[in-house]
């Protein structure tokens, strides 16, 4: 590519994020921005390279030893338990001349060599054996030359993430107020939650913030995309129907993340259809009574952890002839190059829960939230033809511009709640993209934020 | 008659009658093809360390792409019936090749009702105007029995050759 071009491609990606500045306030949102390689570029280092991304369950870590290969953007880290207990994420190359370390996708192991040149690494990272030292490498500095970890990483309630900037902020502030809505879902009880076996991975023609903004709240589309369901009886209309101020609670501009709860009326008890003898480990869990009351008479909550690490706690109906099991699914959306994403899907359950239970917890998220997924099949159909239409020249010559208008001042009928017990702003009706507008807000934050390093506040404003 | 009435011949109509309903879309004459109690599925491959045990595998019992029986397969069907489930509307468009059949030692050992059968498959599948297929590869391992003198799949186990699904939607069965 010559100097010339490589400028062009440049302010392409600036002129776009000029534009949408500008947009952003009337609730607009560039196509392009879901399908164009200079976006796609900047997201990768801006995005990913800075933000705190999740890794994995310290669940999935159960031995020393332990490790599974993760993603950071679309580099690959292992995600490690060291013979200490201390879990790492370290780059998968060798410090050595860059060959992968570590081949397959998880196993157990005391040390990782090389296949190249035989560097061997302990399972904390730090290099013990080179070839010929005392012929080629008698002076070599073994400390210097570890594998490289994420410059952090943190856990909250045994969910592991990581950054590769060393300049962020904590996982604390990071996740910030949203803490209090992902309590609801990872700290029901004492143990906290387990993942049940290995994730879904799939591959989507579709851009990674399709998956990242549809889960911080994109109640209407439920019910067209998945109409097929509420037909069958696989869920019901709480769950999946229309949307409004009868079951729908949208919270957003919640420190960058947002939240979607469909919850029964006040008094009324779902508790995510969970069985009896869980719901009263949950009241003697960490929640308090506010938290307490969202998971009585929840129906559903769903949302998203800037940049793409969603969930959904959620039952459904793998046999309609059966009741309705409860599951809990957390997946990451992982890009996979402009207009392409690979899902990673892990099903979840609380540790105290007996072994048939949480089969029954896999079955019902299988059979929803996975590749055949009821649910999710039909997610992907549609949000193909979003990156299609990004990453088409009609986007580009006339100025194709997305919607997320529903519900903002003038268009809808909720005004936010001002006596809300939790953090974040506060809507009694899911009949909008409030969620969706925080996500978008908070991506061209972080695309345009000054180098790092740089003391750069970020507010999360609507 | 009993398992020893159905020769090679009888065994490859059963899957090329099973593929022919599966490629037509047929999926209720694919469900009365099985036993009231069929089990059925499609483990998760995660690539793992070898050669610490004979007996290492890519795969558990824990993770499943399908893990079905007679129940969630007729809802799954059901809901495939209505002109709402987009993943099939329009409908992938399958060339299911079924090769490399193998009869084995039915797990019950009742040889007189049941036999083993191991399956290789190659399933093309066409989505939209994409000229290019996505395909997927596996070898299934079966139950079959005799209900009635006719052939009924009781149990599958398809081991995938991918680890990473290349199809947006499994919405297809294997």
């Amino acid at each position: 590519m010559s100097a010339d071009a490589g400028t062009a491609e440049r302010s392409r990606v600036d002129v776009l994020l000029e534009q949408m500045g500008a947009d952003l306030d009337r609730g607009l949102v560039p196509a392009e921005v879901f399908n164009d390689p200079s976006v796609y570029e900047r997201e990768l280092r801006q995005v990913f390279g800075r933000c705190w991304v999740y890794i994995g369950h310290e669940s999935e870590l159960p031995d020393p030893g332990d490790y599974h290969v993760r993603m950071i953007g679309e580099d690959p880290f292992v995600f490690v338990r060291d013979e200490a207990g201390v879990i790492r994420v370290l780059l998968n190359s060798c410090r050595h001349r860059g060959s992968v370390i570590c081949r397959v996708d998880s196993g157990n192991t005391s040390h990782f060599r090389c296949p190249y040149h035989a560097w061997t690494y302990k399972n904390d990272g730090s290099l013990i054996g080179v070839p010929a030292r005392q012929n080629g490498y008698r002076a070599l500095d073994m400390e210097e030359w570890g594998l490289i970890p994420a410059a952090q990483v943190d856990s909250f309630h045994g969910l592991v993430f990581a950054t590769l900037d060393p300049h962020a902020p904590s996982l604390h502030d990071y996740l910030g107020k949203f803490r209090w809505y992902l309590e609801m879902q990872v700290a029901l009880t004492k143990g906290g939650m387990e993942v049940l076996g290995e994730p879904h991975r799939w591959l989507i023609d579709a851009d990674w913030k399709s998956g990242a903004e549809n889960f911080t709240g994109d109640s209407s589309h439920t019910q067209m995309t998945h109409r097929s369901l509420l037909e069958v009886g696989i869920a019901d209309q709480a769950g999946a129907g229309k949307t409004g101020k009868a079951h729908g609670l949208h919270v957003n501009e919640c420190d960058g993340h947002a939240i979607s709860m469909r919850v029964l009326a006040e008094g009324e008890e779902r508790w995510f259809d969970y069985p009896k003898e869980l719901r009263v480990q949950f009241e003697q869990g960490a929640l308090n009574e506010a938290q307490l009351d969202l998971v009585r008479r929840g129906v559903v909550h769903d949302g998203t952890v800037f940049p793409n690490m969603s969930f959904i706690h959620f039952s459904a109906r793998e046999d309609i002839e059966l009741p309705a099991r409860p599951f809990l699914s957390i997946r990451t959306w992982q890009p996979r190059g402009p207009g392409h994403m690979e899902v990673w899907s892990w099903v979840l359950a609380p540790r105290e829960a007996s072994p048939e239970f949480k089969e029954s917890v896999y079955r019902a998220a299988m059979a929803s939230f996975s590749p055949s997924g009821a649910f999710e099949q039909d997610d992907a159909i549609v949000w193909n033809g979003v990156a299609r239409t990004g990453g088409s020249l009609a986007a580009e010559l006339q100025g194709i511009r997305f919607n997320y208008q529903m519900g903002m001042p003038g268009m809808g009928d909720a005004e936010p709640l001002a006596d809300w017990p939790g953090p974040g702003t506060a809507w009694p009706s899911n009949s909008g993209e409030s969620g969706l507008r925080t996500f978008h807000r908070r991506w061209f934050e972080q695309m345009t934020a000054p180098a790092p390093g740089a003391a750069s506040p970020v507010e999360d404003k609507e | 008659m009993d398992m020893s009435a159905i020769d090679d011949s009888a065994l490859a109509d059963f899957y090329h009658r099973e593929a022919e309903y599966l490629d037509d879309n047929e999926l209720h004459n694919w469900l009365a093809l099985l036993a009231p109690d069929v089990q059925y599925r499609v483990p998760v491959r995660a690539v793992r360390e070898r050669g610490v045990t004979a007996t290492d595998s890519d795969f558990t019992d824990r993770a499943n792409f399908l893990w079905e029986n007679i129940g969630t397969l007729r809802t799954r069907i059901r809901r495939l019936d209505s002109e709402f489930a987009w993943a099939e509307r329009p409908p992938t468009r399958t060339r299911r090749l079924v090769t490399n059949i193998r009869r084995r030692e039915p797990a019950s050992g009742e040889t007189g009702s049941e036999t083993g059968a191991l399956t290789n498959i190659a399933v093309y599948c066409y989505r939209g105007s994409s000229p290019t297929p996505v395909v997927l590869t596996g070898q299934r391992t079966d139950t079959l029995r005799l209900v009635d003198g006719e052939l009924r799949l009781a149990n599958r186990l398809v081991h995938l050759d991918s680890t990473v699904l290349g199809l947006h939607a499994l919405s297809i069965f294997l």
